[in-house]
């Protein structure tokens, strides 16, 4: 493969791009490879923001394909001391790493990364843009059960403006053929949202109407002095996946979280346990999708 | 000092409305003579074949922090800048640089700044003022001079942690968008404290359509009310921030293009009286951080004329929103080529986008021949 390559975003990824992807994920899951492709190389976890979860995912993947892993730990002490982004990607590369997975606060971070360094970068979540593997890993999720997206219909809802997880979603499954319903209280839908096969409505009953899976986002606690809802309990009432409303879902519909799940905000937890819940399976083929990224890259 | 008399250029002086074929004398540092044929007894010949000769440029806004900002302004033709409030104190060298009085304490907008002796601008700089009893009491108390009063527009309970003018590009690249209601609530809020005061209040920098709407009512209605406009945000829209390029880092920020276009008709039709640089250099060192955390700026003055005069095309209201309009604002004597006047004035090249010669008092303070005229 000539040149570096990234995993920056799910934007403008084509669909067989994608599906190839899944398929090579399928095959890590199933167990149809267990090639140790990545021996010998150095893989960095570059992590300016707290994520246990998806930093030990990919701890895990890199690990199973042979990689080092090196955890390069950011808590503010390099910013503090005044070097920037770019010098402290500068210092990483140094150190001759294949692969910069990185996670930071502000979007455009990964991308400011892969302009600087001559190594490959995968973007663990930036600020609000997105965060591809959790993107790839949801419709992972559903590709395994699906086998493909057409006819099949996905509602996203919550807090879609500061959701990066929501962006790569929407990028990946419009991208892979599925109908999108976008929903949450107007104040966290960012304007542009809609386009062909993408709506958007403030009715959660309506957005659930015959779909086929359920992407719940979590609501950030920390943002609550925001103001973008009056109160918890409002939220649950109007835009939480309460008992009642998942018992009306299609028989065969699922519910995806990218976790840890506010029980009782957004999720009952009835739902989040039940039997529509594939949230621990996310985090399992997540593994999966992250040994198919950084393969893809290297 | 010496005589001189510029020759063969086009000059272009909106105060006089001379758009032609005209020479132009200068003795002792003062215009002394304009006409199709000047006298050139014992005067230094300069031969302005191919630039305009227009009145030295005059910047209502610009962070000034070193020699090279003062360099790249004289290059650019200004003559005269009025430094915003946050601007450092530098070495001036041949530009009439001055700085605004802060309109507030610290620029904090809780406390009236003092007024210095014969301040020409109180302004705000880049800082709201979020409380309109604070700008109420500063046109009341100011009314018996009449200062240039010039404000930011922004309510920051509205524009918050925003980047980029609200839309689908800051939706695209996750940057929190900024309202248009951020910006023209204050306006109509500032505009009603105007009304009541019988003051006078400048708008700085303004983005939107919604603005330039209540701007040219309030104008139409007879209120003591200007405004200003920057190259960059006549000529730049929202997607200018792809890829997260920090040549959209900029405060107050870029906009969609049906606010552009707002923009470019308000300057056309008059509705804007000056076109302010907001220059403000920006350490390369700070660019290597993500988008959000850069420090808001823009280098203005290198392509602040080619700007211009690409959506300009009447060179007498391109060269007035840049000299004769701001200067009449700030009751300078300046802005103007009439005999009698300041010899401050400028060669500049439309191809070029440059100034060739720009003399302050007649003399030199940017040669590009380098005394070879």
């Amino acid at each position: 493969m000539a040149g570096r390559r990234h995993l920056l975003q799910l934007e403008g990824l084509p669909r067989a791009e994608l599906e190839r992807l899944l398929a090579r994920a399928h095959e890590y899951r199933e167990g149809h490879v267990g090639g140790r492709h990545l021996l010998g190389r150095v893989v960095a976890n570059v992590f300016y923001e707290p994520s246990t979860r998806t930093r030990s995912s990919f701890e895990v993947a890199a690990a199973g394909l042979g990689a080092h892993v090196l955890n390069w730990t950011v808590t503010g002490s390099s910013a503090s001391k005044g070097e920037t982004l770019v010098d402290t990607a500068r210092n990483i590369a140094a150190l001759g790493v294949d692969v910069i997975v990185v996670r930071h606060p502000s979007s455009g971070a990964a991308a400011l990364v892969a302009q600087t360094v001559r190594c490959s970068v995968v973007n663990a979540g930036d600020g609000q843009h997105e965060h591809p593997s959790q993107g790839l890993l949801d419709a992972y999720t559903l590709w395994r059960r699906w086998k493909g997206f057409e006819g099949r219909k996905v509602a996203i809802v919550g807090d879609v403006l500061h959701s990066r997880v929501a962006r790569s979603n929407l990028h990946a499954l419009h991208t892979l053929g599925a109908e999108l319903v976008v929903c949450g209280p107007t104040t966290m839908l960012p304007v542009g949202l809609a386009r062909a096969g993408v709506s958007v409505t403030t009715n959660l009953d309506e957005a659930l109407d015959g779909v086929d899976a359920v992407m719940m986002l979590r609501i950030q606690k920390e943002r609550q002095g925001e103001a973008l809802f009056p109160s918890s309990a409002e939220y649950h009432r109007r835009w939480g996946l309460t008992v009642e409303r998942a018992a009306r879902l299609e028989p065969e519909a699922v519910v995806l979280h990218p976790g840890p799940v506010n029980r009782g905000l957004e999720l009952a937890p009835e739902v989040a346990d039940g039997p529509r819940s594939v949230i621990l399976e996310q985090v399992e083929n997540g593994v999966a999708v992250r040994k198919a990224a950084l393969e893809a890259v290297t | 000092m010496s005589a001189l008399v510029i020759h063969g250029g086009r000059l272009v002086d909106p105060a006089s409305n001379r758009d032609g074929a005209f020479e132009l004398r200068v003795d002792d540092g003062r215009i002394t003579e304009v006409g199709v044929k000047v006298s050139a007894e014992g005067a230094k010949k300069i031969d302005a074949r191919g630039a305009w000769v227009v009145p030295g440029l005059v910047d209502l806004r610009a962070v000034i922090q070193d020699e090279k900002d003062v360099a790249q302004a004289l290059e650019s033709g200004f003559t005269t800048v009025l430094a915003a409030p946050e601007s450092p104190l530098v070495p001036q060298g041949a530009l009439r640089l001055t700085r605004a009085a802060p309109l507030t304490r610290n620029l904090e907008g809780k406390e009236l700044g003092d007024l210095p002796d014969g301040a020409l601008c109180l302004s705000q700089g880049s800082k709201p003022l979020e409380q309109g009893g604070v700008l109420r009491r500063a046109l009341q108390y100011l009314s018996p001079w009449l200062p240039l009063v010039m404000v930011h527009a922004e309510d920051p309970s509205q524009s918050g942690k925003g980047l980029l003018g609200e839309g689908a590009m800051a939706t695209h690249l996750g940057l929190f968008g900024v309202p248009t209601s951020s910006e023209a609530a204050i306006v109509a809020r500032d505009l009603e404290i105007l009304r009541a005061t019988r003051g006078r209040l400048h708008f700085a920098h303004l983005t939107c359509a919604r603005s330039v709407e209540l701007l040219r009512a309030a104008k139409q209605e007879g209120l003591m009310v200007s405004a200003d406009v920057t190259p960059h945000h006549l000529t730049l829209d929202t997607s200018t921030a792809a890829g997260y390029s920090t040549e959209a880092r900029v405060w107050p920020p870029l906009r969609e293009p049906k606010d552009v276009a707002a923009l470019r008709a308000a300057v056309l039709d008059g509705t804007f009286d000056a076109i302010a640089s907001d220059h403000r250099r920006v350490d390369p060192l700070e660019r290597e951080h993500p988008f959000d955390q850069c420090a808001p700026g823009i280098e203005a003055y290198p392509r602040l004329l080619t700007r211009v005069l690409q959506l300009v095309e009447t060179p007498l209201r391109a060269v007035a929103l840049l000299s004769f309009g701001p200067a009449r604002l700030l009751g300078l004597d300046a802005g103007t080529l009439a005999p009698g006047a300041r010899a401050d004035l400028a060669l500049i090249s439309p191809e070029r986008g440059r100034a060739l010669l720009t003399l302050i008092d007649g003399e030199p303070a940017f040669d590009d021949k380098g005394g070879t005229w």
